[in-house]
């Protein structure tokens, strides 16, 4: 398991249904992530459409993250 | 009370030379206790809680069912809330599923039905985990999430603690995520929410001071 910093956008439209959350937790398996950015709920979708998560996930996981032109890695843990 | 294991040395004149594992209250003060005695099918409103002022349905509504649980009394949006008397808080309530339909929450600092915090287990298709949402002016925004696919027939301790700016979720008993917010920052009530769902069943609600 690695822990990171990555930016990602938000998906989502706010509903009940389709609750504000980030791409990146749509698009890969997390174990965890948490909204480091902590933008106002009036702001999101902020422009640019842009926030940091920390998250934890597999070293494969992370691996494919990185070659991922979608999101950018702040930081991440050394291997 | 919520009981936190503890490791004791062998250094501490409590282990007696030994490594014990025992149990400590890491919290002070019950603010709120509901076990959900009474008969089935009276609504939470017209019940009475072990400790605190009681209950107030801002949508829906729950009722007992008669076996010290509480359930939702549709299959809509249920919130029933509980004024705490101050803002930081620590909220738990255990739940337990018998089918995979529904999103059970522990609530804090609740403004109102379209304003607070609640931590959520998805125990529908489990794709969202044990997640902290914001609900606020009716828009939903996620904050956190931990990984989990819930079972049928397994209780679920959803445990919320609000102190200050900083939010901690932790899920029968293990701490899972935090999130920093000013939201809501005066909010002085606590709550179950459930949506889709009347397959879940409440237990041991209580508030506590962090």
């Amino acid at each position: 398991m690695k822990r990171a910093h990555v930016v990602t956008p938000w998906t989502g439209n706010g509903t009940a249904a389709a609750s504000y959350r980030p791409q990146l937790a749509v698009t890969y398996a997390l174990t965890s992530w948490m909204d480091v950015t902590g933008q106002a709920p009036a702001n999101i979708p902020p422009s640019p459409n842009l926030f940091t998560v920390e998250i934890v996930c597999a070293d494969a996981v992370l691996t494919q993250i990185a070659g991922d032109v979608n999101y950018s890695i702040v930081w991440s843990e050394p291997a | 009370m919520i009981l936190r294991p503890e490791m004791v040395s062998d250094n501490d004149p409590r282990a007696g030379g030994s490594f014990v594992l025992g149990l400590v209250n890491s919290t002070s003060a019950l603010l709120l206790l509901d076990l959900f005695a009474g008969s089935n099918g009276v609504n939470l409103t017209a019940h009475t809680m072990n400790i605190g002022p009681g209950w107030t349905a801002l949508s829906g509504g729950f009722t007992l069912n008669g076996s010290g649980q509480a359930v939702a009394t549709s299959t809509g949006i249920c919130v029933d809330t509980s004024n705490v008397g101050q803002a930081d808080m620590d909220a738990s309530v255990t739940v337990n599923a018998s089918a995979l339909n529904s999103y059970p929450s522990v609530m804090v600092r609740v403004q109102d039905a379209n304003n607070f915090f609640h931590a959520v287990l998805d125990m529908d298709n489990g794709g969202l985990g044990f997640f902290l949402e914001e609900v606020s002016g009716g828009t939903h925004t996620t904050r956190a999430s931990f990984a989990i696919s819930p079972s049928t027939g397994t209780n679920y301790t959803l445990e919320l603690r609000a102190k200050g700016t900083i939010f901690t979720g932790f899920l029968s008993g293990t701490q899972e995520w935090t999130y920093t917010s000013s939201d809501f920052q005066t909010q002085t009530s606590s709550g179950l929410r459930c949506n889709l769902g009347t397959s879940v069943a409440f237990a041991n609600f209580q508030v506590q001071a962090p």
